[in-house]
């Protein structure tokens, strides 16, 4: 027994040592092909394209730089740009990612996914477009991002200027009569789990009726990269960032993209463009969700919090203008379609759960069969008596 | 549809068709104990969390409950399993808490999975190697979110940052929650797969051994006691 003992002290060691490897050693292979940055681990990445720079978007047809971000940049990342040009990214290199255009995409025309089928009480039960039934959250996974020109920093922890950007958009949309829900919460400290904190965030103003969410960030690259001029005044300009890695990215996007679609009827350039990035963003709690960059660091605060002014007149006209039950379908149509998606996937995992714990196919059906048979025979009164027998 | 419904759907489906039953044994619950708990963990969420103090406080269905369901499984537990369970904790939580430390801050900067379920799986996969029973998996799974949220309350306080801390505040759609199946899925998988494939490989199954962490109790119980 001591040697068994002696074995599950080894294989305890060895699990961890394997997982600390897992998190710490594993070389980024994750579309860094460059000789810069292959074979480098997590902190040496971290460091060499986090810290000391950005990620650049480039035409891999003509070389032009499509955009700019602080968030890494992945092949099959795609890109809508503020005229509306679509981009997918084919390779990465180092800090650049190639990507080629897929041609221009007209947002003011939204997928008829379903044919209409399904056009009817369903579709404003999910989006509950009917009745301006909308209650918006603004929150900040990031809440102590702050801007330098203003702020002094690019962090402050006990709550950046991040908030008063916040803030700003909040008063700016009850200005607009619509109902809005701040969270203040900083969720620091600011590392990996910020998300996971936010989360219940979310899951707060969910129970206080919130439906929208905006996750307000700023990026972290120069800031000219979101700078544009509007009727002759420079301004801010707010960036959509869609979660690629949840189950409702079909409906997410759809959103940014019918939002992008009303903001530019009013502010044109306002929207930089839409990335659909990796990671989950919390998007996953419900369809309705987007994360802005308002501007980056280097813009000032007030120039983030009159972008976000003007972004609230544009979320009023999305959510209450002449089009939006047309924009707000579309929506609901995508989100039926990825329930349906979602429930085949449940099917097929289940199903793979029984051919694992049964050991086979066979003994899978057998006790499917066992179960549809009791269920029925339970349905039609016959073996009431037998029920407590069966297991 | 959110991952913690499609989880907690796909659970429940699963333990009232029967299909669990082997799992559900290991954990020694009854099937309609399991369920009771999953209805608790999706209402509880929806009640006001339980205030602990200034800017600390629980939530019932994503942090009170589960943690109900862990001291259970720990009672069910025996007194070998319990420090091994409990080591294995200490680990999870050390390393859900160094990943959160480590790894970037952004989910784009992530290899193949978003950090929410990164996190989950690292603390599972530890649990269970360690304790090699589905009982400490979900244990550990649950225990190490918890415990890495407490480090992250204690470091702003030392910092004097005001933060707030709510444990399970997202109720079902929690990464304690979702980490504590997630755990206790790859422990089933895992060891049901390891347990299916020891023949092939000319190995005894751990059952064989006697080393069946989660069988080893039953069997005493069932066959008198029989030391390790």
């Amino acid at each position: 027994m001591k040697v068994n003992k002696h074995i599950n002290l080894l294989w305890l060691l060895g699990s961890t040592i394997l997982c600390l490897t897992f998190l710490l050693l594993i070389p980024i292979t994750a579309d860094c092909s460059a000789e810069a940055v292959q074979g480098e681990t997590i902190l040496e990445f971290h460091d060499h394209c986090a810290d000391s720079g950005y990620f650049i978007m480039k035409d891999v047809d003509d070389g032009s730089v499509i955009m700019m971000t602080a968030r890494l940049i992945h092949v099959d990342d795609e890109y809508i740009t503020g005229n509306n040009t679509h981009y997918i990214v084919e390779r990465v290199e180092g800090n650049t990612a190639w990507a080629r255009s897929l041609g221009d995409i007209d947002l003011s025309q939204p997928p008829d996914i379903l044919g209409g089928i399904f056009k009817s009480g369903m579709l404003s039960q999910l989006t509950q477009a009917e009745n301006r039934d909308f209650t918006i959250a603004v929150y900040h996974s990031h809440g102590a991002e702050s801007y330098v020109p203003s702020d002094g920093t690019e962090s402050i922890p006990e709550g950046g200027g991040i908030l008063d950007v916040g803030e700003a958009f909040v008063e700016a949309l009850e200005e607009n009569g619509l109902e809005v829900k701040h969270s203040p919460e900083t969720h620091v400290p600011h590392d990996a789990g910020a998300y996971n904190r936010s989360r219940r965030t979310v899951e707060e103003l969910m129970q206080d009726n919130a439906n929208v969410f905006f996750d307000v960030h700023r990026d972290a690259v120069p800031a000219e990269e979101y700078k544009a001029v509007v009727d002759d005044d420079q301004i801010v300009q707010i960036q959509f960032v869609v979660g690629r890695q949840n189950q409702n990215v079909e409906v997410n996007r759809q959103f940014a993209e019918s939002l992008k679609n009303a903001t530019d009827k009013l502010y044109p350039d306002l929207i930089k463009g839409i990335f659909m990035a990796r990671g989950s963003y919390n998007q996953d709690i419900t369809p309705l969700a987007l994360l802005l960059e308002v501007g980056t660091h280097e813009n000032t605060r007030e120039g983030a919090e009159e972008s976000v002014a003007l972004f609230a007149d544009a979320v009023n006209y999305y959510f209450a203008g002449p089009e939006a039950q047309r924009a707000q379908e579309a929506v609901g149509g995508t989100a039926l379609r990825t329930i349906l998606w979602v429930i085949l996937i449940a099917l097929l995992a289940t199903g793979l759960y029984l051919i694992i714990s049964t050991g086979g196919i066979e003994e899978a059906r057998a006790k499917i069969s066992h179960f549809f048979q009791k269920e029925f025979a339970e349905f039609k009164g016959r073996r009431r008596g037998d029920s407590g027998n069966d297991e | 549809m959110n991952t913690g419904i499609i989880i907690l759907l796909a659970v429940a489906v699963i333990v009232y068709a029967g299909f669990a039953e082997r799992a559900l044994d290991r954990l020694r619950l009854s099937d309609k104990a399991a369920l009771l708990f999953l209805v608790a963990m999706l209402l509880g969420g929806f009640l006001p969390d339980v205030p602990l103090g200034a800017n600390f406080g629980i939530n019932i269905g994503g942090g009170l409950i589960p943690l109900i369901l862990v001291g259970y499984l720990f009672s069910k537990a025996e007194s070998w399993e319990i420090g091994r369970t409990v080591l294995a904790i200490f680990i999870a939580t050390a390393v859900a808490y160094g990943a959160m430390k480590i790894l970037p801050l952004e989910p784009t900067y992530n290899l193949f999975i978003d950090p929410l379920y990164l996190i989950a799986i690292v603390a599972g996969l530890i649990a269970y190697l360690a304790g090699r029973s589905r009982r400490g998996a979900f244990i550990a799974g649950v225990m190490a979110i918890i415990l890495s949220d407490l480090l992250a309350f204690v470091e702003n306080s030392l910092m004097g940052v005001t933060a707030s801390t709510v444990i399970g505040g997202a109720g079902f759609f929690d990464a304690v929650v979702i980490s504590g199946f997630i755990a206790l899925g790859l422990a089933e998988i895992f060891g049901e797969t390891a347990e299916r494939l020891a023949p092939f490989f000319g190995a005894k199954t751990r059952s064989e051994e006697g080393m069946d962490e989660d069988d080893k109790g039953k069997g005493r119980e069932e066959e008198g006691n029989e030391g390790e």
